[in-house]
């Protein structure tokens, strides 16, 4: 069944149909939040929110957009609420070792501990960029939503949003040659 | 060098990933069915009624205030009254019907009437009896100002100092010309 006939079902008030959209996007939707928050307890608790304002919401879904596109702009409206009215939010992001435990490549311990600083060096860059380019790239590089439908969510153009990728990327690169985790030149 | 550059992009590419990475819980799934399934919460029953008491309430207070500034200014004693004492009905009465424009007027006027009324209760026989908790204040007496009596050839004033004259030499135009150009 397609996200439009699980939609029209729900609408009439088949919440088995709106459970079939839950699970079929309940990940896209966590990890917008997460993107936005990063503490998964707050998370999940706007994803809860943002399901359930999709929810009482259906009526007003006018098929603009996909339905995955319109919830996870939903949940992704309803993180940066939370995010603003959230003062200790800075201090509860996702602990930087889980960004360390990154499976990369490398044939030795010593290259995997090597590689597992420098995933720290990279989170603490991403960490310390301006909320506008950190959200375009941990969005863009989630692996749940396109181009397209992050621009929908940030409500910029797509070009706008490449670029904010392609600034974030510079300047975390930046950052570390300033380090010395990588070369500079 | 070029390759360098796309394995950094590739590492923040994944951090990237990895900060937003996870499922969410089973919970999630659970806990949206669960309030879906659950009557509207009360508490958006009765947000309607808690706005409607607390307007009520502020409504109530504002009236109790203004009516506590009618109060003040109804105790303060009128000007006409001051002068016809013998007036039975108390000059507040009029208040009341005076607009609201009049009774602030009244009330910065009263602020300054505070100080006197016990004055003209000391020059009035129907100064009506101080209430429990007031204090009464004896009524000032300020004895007439007499010029003639101050006696101004005993001020003794310092003798002035001479300055003598000073000599200014008349300008000359042509001669600060002069000057300027050495």
């Amino acid at each position: 069944m397609t996200d439009d006939e699980l939609v029209r079902l729900a609408r009439a008030g088949d919440v088995g149909a709106f459970d079939q959209l839950v699970i079929r996007h309940q990940a896209a939707v966590f990890r917008a939040a997460l993107a936005a928050l990063r503490v998964r307890e707050e998370a999940e608790e706007a994803a809860q929110d943002a399901l359930l304002r999709a929810w009482k919401s259906l009526g007003r879904f006018r098929g603009d957009s996909s339905f995955k596109t319109w919830l996870v702009t939903i949940a992704w409206n309803r993180a940066i609420s939370r995010r603003r009215s959230l003062s200790r939010w800075f201090a509860r992001r996702v602990p930087l070792s889980e960004a360390g435990a990154i499976a990369l490549d490398g044939p030795g311990p010593l290259d995997v501990l090597r590689d597992r600083e420098r995933a720290r060096c990279v989170a603490r860059a991403i960490d310390a960029l301006s909320p506008k380019l950190r959200d375009a790239l941990l969005l863009a590089r989630s692996g749940e939503h396109g181009y397209e439908d992050v621009a929908v969510m940030l409500r910029i153009p797509v070009g706008t949003l490449k670029w904010r990728v392609s600034e974030a990327r510079r300047q975390v690169k930046r950052r570390l040659a300033a380090e010395g985790i990588v070369d500079g030149d | 060098m070029e390759t360098e550059d796309r394995d950094v992009d590739a590492l923040v590419d994944r951090v990237a990933h990895t900060m937003t990475g996870g499922a969410p819980s089973d919970a999630l799934r659970a806990n949206v069915l669960r309030r879906i399934a659950a009557p509207a919460p009360r508490a958006a029953a009765w947000r309607p009624l808690v706005a409607a008491a607390a307007a009520i309430a502020i409504v109530a207070a504002s009236v109790i205030w203004l009516g506590r500034d009618r109060v003040v200014v109804r105790d303060v004693p009128d000007r006409a009254a001051a002068v016809e004492p013998a007036r039975d009905e108390p000059p507040a009465a009029v208040v009341p019907q005076a607009p609201a424009a009049t009774v602030a007027a009244r009330e910065t006027l009263s602020d300054r009437r505070v100080s006197r009324p016990r004055v003209r209760a000391g020059n009035q026989s129907a100064a009506p009896a101080p209430a429990a908790g007031e204090v009464e204040i004896a009524p000032l007496s300020i004895a007439p100002v007499n010029p003639g009596a101050i006696a101004l050839g005993a001020v003794a004033v310092p003798a002035g100092v001479d300055i003598e004259p000073i000599d200014v030499r008349p300008l000359a135009i042509g001669r600060i010309a002069g000057d300027q150009l050495e």
